[in-house]
């Protein structure tokens, strides 16, 4: 290694490129906001800026394991900033509504487990709100500055805990660090896991624990206690925090147990087993005793998903076709865009046979990299999932979890590639922009195309700044209307939520869409509505406002009846005796049907 | 806590941190003050309680005083709730510093003899070089966060305008107020016709400019009805465009529920 490389790509270069590159994402975002162009790939040569150099660094053998572990962390702060910045100053993910929601309810209430009309079950979660909430509390935030410090640093616990679990599992820093940036390539990582969401918060604490526990496994018996602590702690938070990361970590923990039992024979410490009956014991008497109306949400979307993969493999349903948009209103992915995603896909595949190889020759006794491998190659068998419609999500949520295996098999046979191609610039460059491919074509597989970049919410037009259609009938709700029910489609009841600050729902149960949806009322809308005391209906004639993704921006299309649905959707709460009709902003109209009728 | 410079340091940043976030009128700088209380501090003393006889690496020992800081944010609210008043700023500041001052003293009993501070002050010993690189990255990227929060003029999108009707509660002649807030791309012309009870006739027209973002609030009085409520309608036209844009319609007063 010469010095003019140390000289280089020493921190403070990675800094500034980190700081160019994100310049250039901020351009694209500007661009894409002000309706010039919708296309990502400026915003990929902007990270690609700052994450090439870093992975190209992560690849030598000179640098330390403390200037890795700041690459990783400058890296992990870069790419949150990409999703931060596509979404400024306001959470447009429909989860991030839902939580930032209840973090508002705790935050005004001074209680736990308000009910949400959106999604029943994230109050009995309150580990992420709860947190946020505090920071409102005390330094006086609103939700959106707190929420998203609040994940910003669970995010760098999450790369630093992988860092030094890899590390430790491995036994070189070079491993984790490349293991750490080929994690980056996970499909959910860039946007998906860094939104205000339960997971955001769970995931990190998952990755602290398996830290730990790798730290336990290799510790004196003297300090297996010390080290036990941390995990309780970090287990129980996770427990609080989210369903399915809180099954995650006992499946995990139990694999682990019995892992170790393959490896070494022997129940006794430092098997973690304890720490297995211990999860298993607090997930199972905080869904019994506290959430017991998670078994309602989770349950359907995973018989959904069983039945959607039967009805696929037996021929009775179509697969699911990739990189294709819900609506006609969706950009579809263009050839490039596929190109990419698919390379990555493949290239991981291919890497992954030298990764098992290297992980059988070199940590076949470490449990961990046992779990790694399995996870690995149980990784490529989620992909398949994505092929049956229901079975998508079920495919994707799993991905998160398992990607931290196929990141660590593939780091080993990446390291043993470097080591046998005599760490020649051409190799390193090569791995460096394999990683870098798989960071792109993740982010690619995991979010929309049309939606990589921000999208127009404020605009400014003769000097002054317009909000969209959505999140003016939100603050016009917020200002104007006293306490309030609303019903709403699925991406305005967002905006109403949170900054709207009302009680908004929205979606099939109860059945809200079919009310705003149909031409004519065929006599159990009304009385439903009064059931939950909704007071204000919310039609909007946009298709688009269905979709939490899309229908919280301005729209470029002229109205056509491809994007507007008929009129009498509208037109008929006019026809409802005594309802005041007092808000139009031409797609959104706001109902006021009166107190108590 | 004698001799163990660095829980007593600790002990004494939390209060510091939590009076100041308390106390500090501007969110932002109390954010600046709270964040050792709510992201270092009750991991770093729960992690010396844990390892009060042993050392710990300084790379683990930061991850794990922040990610045991954020556990014990996310368990908290749990102990905090069902206290009297609720979950309050004063409850978390007192949750937070108990934990840090016991957690603290249980390592301070546990260690075997007073320790040094676990973490070693960072020396920096960058070159000018070094330095200009990092200032002009740290500059680079806040352009970058500020650029985000500048609305652009986006002349593909849609501009719109909005109408809006609200009856005022408890005033002795009924009245409403009408608002109207231009959010097109353009200055426009509006006319606005109000009418009673679908009467053909409008009782008032008004016409008047607005541009970008401009709104105009009128008082609507609808002639007199002897008390009884009566449906006001406003139809909002723009210039250029012969059929009706917008339309509103609201009770005057309210009729009983």
């Amino acid at each position: 290694m010469n010095s003019r490389e140390n000289q280089f790509f020493a921190l403070p270069a990675a800094v500034l490129a980190t700081g160019v590159g994100l310049l250039i994402v901020s351009i694209a975002d500007a661009l894409s906001r002000a309706t010039e162009t919708s296309s990502p790939v400026l915003a990929w040569l902007g990270i690609l800026v700052f994450a090439l150099p870093i992975f190209y660094r992560l690849t030598s053998k000179a640098a330390s394991p403390r200037e890795r572990l700041m690459l990783i962390l400058l890296l992990g702060l870069a790419l949150y900033l990409v999703k931060v910045m596509r979404d400024a100053p306001l959470f447009t993910f429909s989860d991030e509504q839902v939580h930032a929601f209840n973090a508002v309810r705790i935050d005004q209430t001074g209680a736990l487990f308000k009910h949400n009309p959106i999604l029943e079950v994230t109050p009995y979660y309150p580990g992420l709100e709860g947190a946020t909430s505090a920071l409102m509390k005390v330094t006086g935030l609103s939700v959106y500055p707190a929420g998203i410090v609040l994940v910003g640093i669970a995010r760098l616990v999450m790369l630093a805990s992988l860092f030094l679990l890899f590390q430790r599992v491995s036994g070189s820093a070079r491993a984790a660090g490349l293991g750490v940036g080929i994690y980056t390539g996970n499909f959910n990582f860039l946007y998906w896991g860094a939104q205000f969401s339960y997971e955001s918060l769970a995931l990190p604490l998952l990755l602290l624990v398996m830290m730990v526990l790798a730290e336990r496994e290799t510790a004196p018996r003297s300090a297996l206690r010390a080290w036990g602590v941390p995990a309780l702690l970090a287990i129980a938070a996770i427990v609080v925090t989210h369903h399915l990361t809180s099954y995650a970590t006992a499946g995990f923990l139990a694999a682990l147990a019995l892992a170790f039992w393959f490896v070494r024979r022997s129940w006794r410490p430092p098997n973690p087993w304890p720490f297995a009956l211990a999860a298993a014991a607090m997930a199972g008497f905080w869904l019994l005793v506290v959430a017991s109306n998670t078994v309602g949400y989770l349950s359907p979307v995973l018989s959904n998903a069983v039945e959607a993969i039967a009805h696929t493999i037996g021929g009775e349903d179509p697969p699911r076709s990739l990189f294709s948009g819900n609506g006609p209103s969706v950009e579809p992915t263009p050839l490039l865009g596929k190109a990419v995603a698919l390379l990555a896909v493949l290239a991981l595949a291919a890497c992954l046979p030298f990764g098992l190889r290297e992980v059988y020759r070199r940590h076949m006794k470490k449990p961990f990299a046992l779990i790694f491998a399995i996870a690995a190659v149980a990784f490529f068998g989620t992909l398949a999932l994505r092929l049956a419609p229901p079975a998508w999500e079920t495919g994707n949520r799993a991905s998160e979890f398992l990607f931290i295996g196929l990141a660590f098999t593939l780091s080993c046979a990446f390291v043993a590639a470097l080591a046998r191609f005599s760490e020649r610039r051409r190799w390193r460059a090569g791995v460096a922009g394999l990683i870098a491919l798989f960071l792109i074509g993740g982010a690619i597989s995991g979010w929309p195309w049309d939606s990589q970049l921000a999208k127009p919410m404020r605009i400014s037009a003769d000097g002054s700044t317009i909000p969209s259609p959505s999140l003016s009938a939100a603050e016009w709700s917020r200002d104007h209307i006293e306490g309030g029910r609303f019903a709403a489609t699925n991406a305005d009841a967002g905006l109403l939520m949170v900054p709207g600050g009302k009680v908004a729902f929205a979606g099939s149960s109860p059945a809200i869409e079919d009310i705003l949806d149909v031409e004519s009322f065929t006599g159990w809308e009304l009385p439903l509505l009064r059931r939950h005391k909704l007071r204000y209906v919310v039609p909007d004639r946009r298709y688009a406002s269905a979709d939490t993704l899309r229908g919280h921006f301005f729209t470029t299309d002229e109205p056509s009846e491809e994007t507007l649905k008929p009129k009498s959707s509208t037109a008929k709460f006019n026809r409802i005796p005594d309802v005041s009709r007092v808000y139009a902003n031409g797609a959104i109209t706001i109902f006021d049907l009166g107190e108590g009728r | 806590m004698r001799g163990n410079r660095d829980l007593a340091l600790a002990v004494k940043v939390a209060i510091v941190s939590a009076v100041l976030a308390l106390l500090l009128p501007v969110p932002v700088l109390s954010l600046i003050a709270a964040a050792p209380l709510f992201f270092f501090l009750p991991g770093y003393a729960i992690v010396c309680v844990a390892f009060a006889r042993r050392t710990i690496d300084p790379a683990r020992l930061l991850v794990l005083s922040v990610g045991l800081s954020l556990a014990m944010l996310a368990l908290l609210p749990l102990v905090i709730d069902p206290l009297p008043g609720g979950i309050s700023p004063g409850w978390w500041a007192v949750a937070l510093c108990l934990v840090v001052i016991g957690c603290a003293r249980g390592a301070a009993i546990s260690r075997r003899k007073p320790a040094r501070a676990a973490v070693r002050r960072p020396r920096f010993r960058g070159t000018r070089a070094e330095l200009g690189l990092l200032a002009g990255g740290l500059v680079a990227a806040i352009v970058a966060v500020v650029v985000v929060f500048i609305p652009f003029a986006a002349k593909n999108a849609l501009g719109y305008s909005e109408l809006w009707i609200e009856a005022k509660q408890g005033k002795a002649v009924p009245v409403a107020t009408l608002g109207i807030a231009s959010r097109e791309q353009s200055s426009d012309r509006f006319t606005v016709e109000l009418r009673t009870n679908h009467s053909a006739k409008p009782f008032e027209v008004l016409g008047f400019r607005l541009s970008p973002g401009e709104q105009k609030l009128l008082t609507v009085r609808p002639p007199d009805s002897n008390g009884r409520p009566v449906k006001v309608s406003a139809t909002l036209f723009i210039q250029g465009m012969t059929k009706p844009y917008r339309r509103v319609a609201a009770w005057i007063p309210e009729p009983p529920g």
